[in-house]
């Protein structure tokens, strides 16, 4: 059925490497399609009109195929797989659910001094600097009387919340009494510079199986540049030797080396590949949130990005291609048993399923938004029915009324972007942060062109 | 001739039974700028698979 518009639907149809895709935005498929299909595509896109289409391209290729191609195009649209409808949702399912996550500013300070840290707090009262085990059991409360659903999740923040060990301890084990009923379950995960990991605390995380995020940002001169101690020196050698001594010791890839690239290493891939020559294989890379004059990156930058994403993913299939296969956060996607739509359109979850807490027990949307006045949602003393959750529900409706979202292929794949983003890059809450989502969309093709190769 | 080859069926239309919300609702990246919901997993398919 043609929409209203007269359109067939939404596609997004890209060629990469030689490859022409399909990617049908309402059902989430992938096809790959040769130039004929691609031709009848795009015309039916533009203007559902079959006779006018076929017409129009047996001036182009062999009658038959033209046929063909229709044919087999009409095929998937009956499937659901090719120019499917805007999904009708049940709107119970779309309204906001209890908290069912929370980000612990275990400690405010930290023992390093990185260049582009977004918790930099220049003047803001640093006089609880740590988290009271008083508020972090009061976290777990939280959550726990909070409405709907099994899981539960805390993420260890900061600041450095090694900082704070013995909070982190408590928490844990609090959190497990609690649920030895097991009708709620809780995931925990700890987000650190490593550098003060030691034998106690790496026995503590590998034992209880919690997942850690370990900052690293790569070659040893791109690491130190940013990621200094105190006085000045660079922390890549502590760094690398403490995450290779949690890492000795945990199984599997519940870890994720988590860097982070600027504008002074717009050659990341070889950073990539010293994780990988450190024997480091679950691998996250974000770009810098920063402005700052030679760090952050600019629009200028794209052109040099987009062709080090290139070489992204020629590292990726070289190691695929050798049998050593690493996993890289951003090309991780599964079209056909990931997310369903509901949580596609829930976007990260900030200031609904998702609030971040701050060493006093301030709320706040997320991390980003921590200090911002006109942001606070309470304390975590409030419980979970009477915090003001007002300030999130004011992100998620302006995350909704994006206008460059709403025609935008990668909607369900992105799911909104960064609301902290918009707000303090773009300067408003319902306004796009075009540099990110032009990253967002170098990233899920490529990420899109990968599957085809599977 | 084959002119279309699906490489993957999605299954955003699929939504009975969905809307659970038992997902991790954050990615595992730490500043989460860069969340794509679509990195994520669904909880009801790991437990079952």
């Amino acid at each position: 059925m043609a929409c209203s518009n007269g359109r067939a639907g939404d596609v997004h149809i890209f060629k990469y490497r030689g490859t022409q895709l399909v990617y049908d935005v309402n059902s989430g498929s992938l096809h790959q399609v040769d130039d004929l299909a691609r031709e009848a595509i795009e015309l039916l896109r533009d203007r559902d009109e079959k006779e006018q289409a076929a017409r129009y391209l047996s001036r182009r290729y062999p009658p038959g195929e033209v046929e063909e191609a229709l044919e087999q195009i009409n095929a998937l649209r009956k499937e659901g797989l090719l120019f499917s409808p805007e999904p009708r949702l049940q709107e119970e399912k779309t309204s906001p659910r209890g908290v069912k996550s929370l980000c612990l500013f275990i400690s405010h300070s930290c023992n390093l001094s990185c260049r582009y840290c977004f918790n930099r707090r220049d003047g803001r009262d640093q006089s609880l600097s740590h988290m009271t085990p008083e508020v972090g059991k009061k976290a777990v409360d939280f959550l726990l009387q909070s409405e709907g659903g099994h899981f539960r999740e805390i993420d260890f923040f900061g600041g450095e919340p090694l900082l704070n060990f013995p909070l982190v301890r408590e928490i844990v084990e609090y959190a497990r009494e609690r649920t030895r009923s097991r009708e709620k379950e809780f995931s925990f995960t700890l987000t650190t510079n490593a550098t003060l990991l030691d034998e106690r605390s790496i026995s503590f995380l590998n034992s209880e199986d919690i997942n850690v995020i370990l900052s690293l940002d790569g070659r040893p001169e791109v690491h130190d540049r940013m990621r200094s101690f105190k006085n000045g020196r660079g922390s890549y050698k502590t760094t690398v030797k403490k995450i290779k001594r949690l890492l000795q010791g945990r199984e599997g890839n519940n870890y994720y080396i988590r860097g982070t690239y600027t504008r002074k290493n717009l050659d990341f891939t070889k950073d990539i590949r010293h994780f990988l020559e450190l024997g480091f294989f679950s691998l996250s890379l974000e770009p810098v949130v920063s402005s700052a004059e030679g760090i952050g990156l600019k629009e200028e930058d794209l052109p040099a990005l987009e062709r080090e994403y290139d070489r992204l993913v020629d590292l990726y299939l070289e190691f695929r291609d050798k049998g050593t296969p690493f996993q890289f956060y951003h090309f991780l996607l599964d079209l056909e048993r990931g997310p369903c739509l509901y949580k596609r359109l829930s976007g990260c979850g900030a200031g609904e399923d998702y609030l971040a807490v701050s060493a006093d027990g301030s709320l706040y949307p997320c991390h980003q938004f921590v200090g911002a006045d006109e942001f606070y949602m309470g304390n975590i003393s409030d419980g979970p029915f009477a915090f003001n959750r007002e300030p999130g529900e004011k992100l998620a409706a302006a995350a909704h009324r994006k206008e460059a979202c709403r025609q935008c292929w990668a909607r369900y794949l992105c799911g909104g972007g960064c609301a902290a983003s918009s707000y303090f890059a773009a300067g408003d809450l319902e306004k796009t942060y075009d540099l990110g989502c032009a990253l967002q969309k170098i990233r899920l093709e490529r990420a899109l062109y990968l599957q085809s190769l599977t | 001739m084959q002119h279309i080859r699906t490489i993957k069926k999605g299954n955003l239309q699929e939504l009975e039974h969905k809307g659970c919300r038992e997902c991790q609702a954050s990615c595992q990246s730490a500043c989460k700028t860069s969340c794509t919901v679509s990195n994520q997993f669904c909880r009801q398919v790991e437990t079952k698979s």
